[in-house]
């Protein structure tokens, strides 16, 4: 993969990560809550997450400077983990929810599940994908530079 | 039959004894995970072995509790044979403590576990040279997939005490070869 | 014959230079990521997000079992029927068994099999399989010394040595392994200091487990007025006790993906191990405390405390009872504490208390037999006790007094 194309998916995140953070926490701080689309800032422990976010995006805008440097990489990835473990851990969450029906309810109906499951997300999981993808390229280009 | 399994903390003891024996206790990616002993029994070339996961140790001069527990074993079983377990990533360190307990007479067999790992890492090990060197069975084992468990098993009933003497001048005669 | 060890670190020098070859010298990607994670600048954001990682996963995993599943299986289906058909309403043996008649949910009825069972199996289980699932991951990862590494950077940074983060990490999950694990400090001084420590200050699995289900919007205060304890009283100790406390050495394993069998074996150990040592315990505990109601001994020991409760403490008499409960379970005692009526102040002190008040009984026996090993038992156990009450009367009482001065309640 070419560095422009590497950049562009790191910047994608960086700037994704880093302006979600800082909302999450501003959220959190000002006690609001904020919708847009399928997309809410808001849930338990939003102010941490939004930190851990904000990091995660700094980290991965710092690593633009110089992809091409294996610890600009490394650097990159750390960043990505920090996404998938809040994104990750978000999907788990909500797929566990949804089978749970609530009150007089055993096991949820099957369109309560789906309906529950998109109901809304935070940033954190669109950013996932992108992530997943990046940390993807990065090990298979790793594995090709060994060979 | 006693056999000890000692080498330094985390290199994969108590994963080799949990394949050797069947057992159950705790394998875990840190130093000092094993403190206590436990011992367990086994078939080996036909008898009943009883098997010991020691402690891990640097050194036979032991600079904490755990370590103490791991040198006491070793001088409660002087008829014992001792694995020397290694990691094949680290071999040098490892040597240190295998030498040590062969320097105490007792007869050894050497594991060089984590061999996957120092595939993986580029180092090649000359297992049959080293084997003629030190005088005593080496093993190549990978003990989270089973690999080599078996083999080790076998040469076990094969370690044999080394004359140190002799060991050095094996070794000193390496450079005249070259 | 024996070598000295220059002669043999030469010998072995010659071995490895005739039979071990390395391949050229990489740094690899794992390495570098390997390093990051203990650098503090990325290390702790790295850190904080594990750590939410947990908190997380707790709370998706516990929620889903004791919400969704046992609360309305116990409260719905087990407690009606059990007080349905259960015979002697109003005897000693109902009331030790089944407790309250007229309750309405497991939690409140005080029987064995009704508020035991429901705690021990539908609260601390899956927050236990939850917890130990994150435990064995951190350690099977390679990312347990990592952390500690990181924590031991920090602590250095803020003028504290000497601190063993790995058994601190290890009590978290139970207090045990903790306490054996100080085997791997060099000094006797060094052990008994961390012995004692973790025993008083660091929860463990069940309770932080219990805490998290039951009283979420205080765990945070909790934990950092114990984690400023026991930092705080290591300092103390560290000055006070005669002898040397070494820096600690983590030697820190390379990065390994947790296979999910060792992972899975693991964590069955510790369910089984649960079934056997802890759930008696839970329910044996309920029935002391109900057996010494019945007796009088609770009423007679409340009205003898309550001086140092209330007034030293700032807490309820009726706190005694769970406070006999957890000299066998910390669990049940938090649970018990969550149940009793006072405000959100004393809570947070109550469980400040029972945490630190005595290890529980599995914690004090280990610590009796590392104490054999470790310089007598008899000093071992003196200067336990010793510790430990004036911890308790220091600590828990500047709580009480923290609050006068906020004016919190
Ligand atoms: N890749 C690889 N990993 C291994 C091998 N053997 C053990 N391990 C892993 O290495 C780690 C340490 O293994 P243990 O068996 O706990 O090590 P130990 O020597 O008993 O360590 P202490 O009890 O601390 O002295 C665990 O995470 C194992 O899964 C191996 O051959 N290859
Ligand atoms: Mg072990």
């Amino acid at each position: 993969m070419n560095q422009k194309t590497f950049n562009t998916i790191l910047a994608l995140i960086g700037f994704g990560a880093f302006i979600s953070g800082v909302l999450e926490v501003l959220f959190t701080l000002t006690g609001q809550t904020f919708q847009w689309g399928r997309i809410a800032f808001q849930g338990d422990f939003t102010f941490w997450r939004g930190i851990i976010l904000l990091s995660s995006g700094i980290l991965s805008l710092s690593a633009i400077y110089n992809p091409s440097l294996i610890e600009k990489r490394a650097q990159a990835i750390l960043a990505s983990f920090m996404i998938w473990i809040v994104g990750g851990l978000e999907v788990f969450s909500t797929i566990l929810e949804s089978i749970t029906g609530g009150e007089d309810l055993w096991l949820n109906t099957v369109q309560g599940f789906l309906n529950n499951c998109v109901d809304s997300f935070t940033p954190a999981v669109i950013l996932l994908p992108i992530s997943v993808f990046l940390v993807l390229i990065v090990f298979r280009e790793e594995r090709k530079n060994e060979r | 039959m006693t056999i000890l399994l000692m080498g330094h903390p985390n290199v994969g003891k108590s994963a080799v004894f949990n394949r050797l024996t069947g057992a159950n206790i705790t394998e875990s990616n840190y130093p000092g995970t094993t403190v206590d002993f436990t011992e367990s029994y086994t078939f080996i070339g036909g008898k009943e072995a009883k098997i010991i996961d020691v402690p891990g140790t640097f050194s036979t001069e032991p600079k904490d509790e755990a370590e103490k527990v791991a040198m006491e074993i070793l001088k409660e079983h002087e008829d014992a044979i001792v694995v020397a377990v290694l990691d094949a990533t680290k071999v040098e360190r490892g040597l240190y403590l295998a030498l040590e307990i062969m320097e105490k007479n007792y007869p050894v067999v050497i594991a060089l576990n984590m061999w996957d790992d120092a595939v993986k890492q580029n180092i090649s090990i000359d297992v049959d040279r080293l084997e003629e060197i030190l005088g005593v069975p080496v093993v190549p084992t990978v003990a989270i997939s089973g690999e080599g468990i078996s083999n080790l098993a076998n040469k076990i009933t094969e370690a044999s005490r080394i004359d140190a003497e002799k060991l050095e001048k094996r070794i000193e005669n390496l450079q005249n070869e070259i | 014959m024996k070598f000295d060890t220059e002669r043999r670190w030469e010998l072995i020098d010659k071995i490895s230079r005739e039979t071990v070859n390395y391949g050229a010298d990489k740094t690899t990607l794992k390495t570098i990521l390997a390093e990051l994670t203990v650098k503090p600048l990325t290390g702790i954001p790295f850190a904080v997000a594990v750590l939410y990682g947990f908190w997380a996963f707790f709370n998706a995993f516990a929620g889903f079992f004791t919400d969704g599943f046992f609360v309305p299986f116990f409260d719905n289906l087990w407690l009606p029927w059990l007080q349905d058909i259960f015979p002697l309403e109003g005897s000693w043996l109902y009331y030790v068994l089944v407790g309250d008649p007229g309750a309405t949910n497991s939690f409140e009825a005080f029987g064995i099999l009704t508020s035991g069972m429901f705690v021990a199996i539908g609260i601390v289980l899956p927050a236990i399989v939850a917890f130990y699932l994150f435990i064995t991951i951190l350690e099977d990862s390679g990312y347990m010394p990592r952390l500690a590494v990181l924590v031991d950077t920090i602590l250095h940074k803020i003028g504290l040595h000497g601190f063993a983060v790995v058994p601190m990490i290890l009590s978290l999950g139970c207090n045990v392994p903790g306490v054996a694990s100080t085997r791997t400090l060099e000094t006797k001084k060094q052990r008994f200091m961390m012995m004692i420590l973790l025993s008083i200050f660091i929860p463990c699995g069940a309770q932080l487990g219990v805490m998290l289900s039951l009283i979420p919007e205080y765990f945070g205060y909790i934990m950092l007025y114990l984690l400023v304890g026991f930092f705080l009283f290591g300092y103390l100790l560290d000055r006070i006790i005669p002898g040397k406390s070494p820096e600690i050495m983590t030697d820190v394993p390379p990065f390994r993906l947790p296979t999910a069998a060792n992972v899975t074996r693991k964590l069955w150990v510790k369910v089984k191990g649960f079934f056997t040592n802890a759930i008696p315990f839970v329910l044996l505990g309920v029935g002391v405390v109900n057996l010494l109601y019945l007796g009088g001994v609770i009423d007679w020991l409340s009205s003898v405390l309550e001086p140092v409760f209330t007034g030293w403490f700032g807490i309820p008499k009726e706190t005694v009872a769970p406070l006999i409960a957890g000299f066998l379970r910390k669990d049940l005692a938090v649970a018990q504490l969550s149940a009793i009526d006072m405000t959100g102040f004393q809570l947070i002190t109550s469980v400040v208390i029972i945490s630190i008040y005595f290890p529980c009984i599995a914690t004090f026996s280990m610590i009796i037999k590392e104490g054999r090993r470790s310089g007598g038992i008899l000093k071992v156990l003196g200067g336990s006790l010793l510790t430990l009450s004036t911890v308790v009367f220091l600590w828990g009482g500047l709580l009480h007094l923290i609050g006068m001065v906020l004016g919190v309640r």
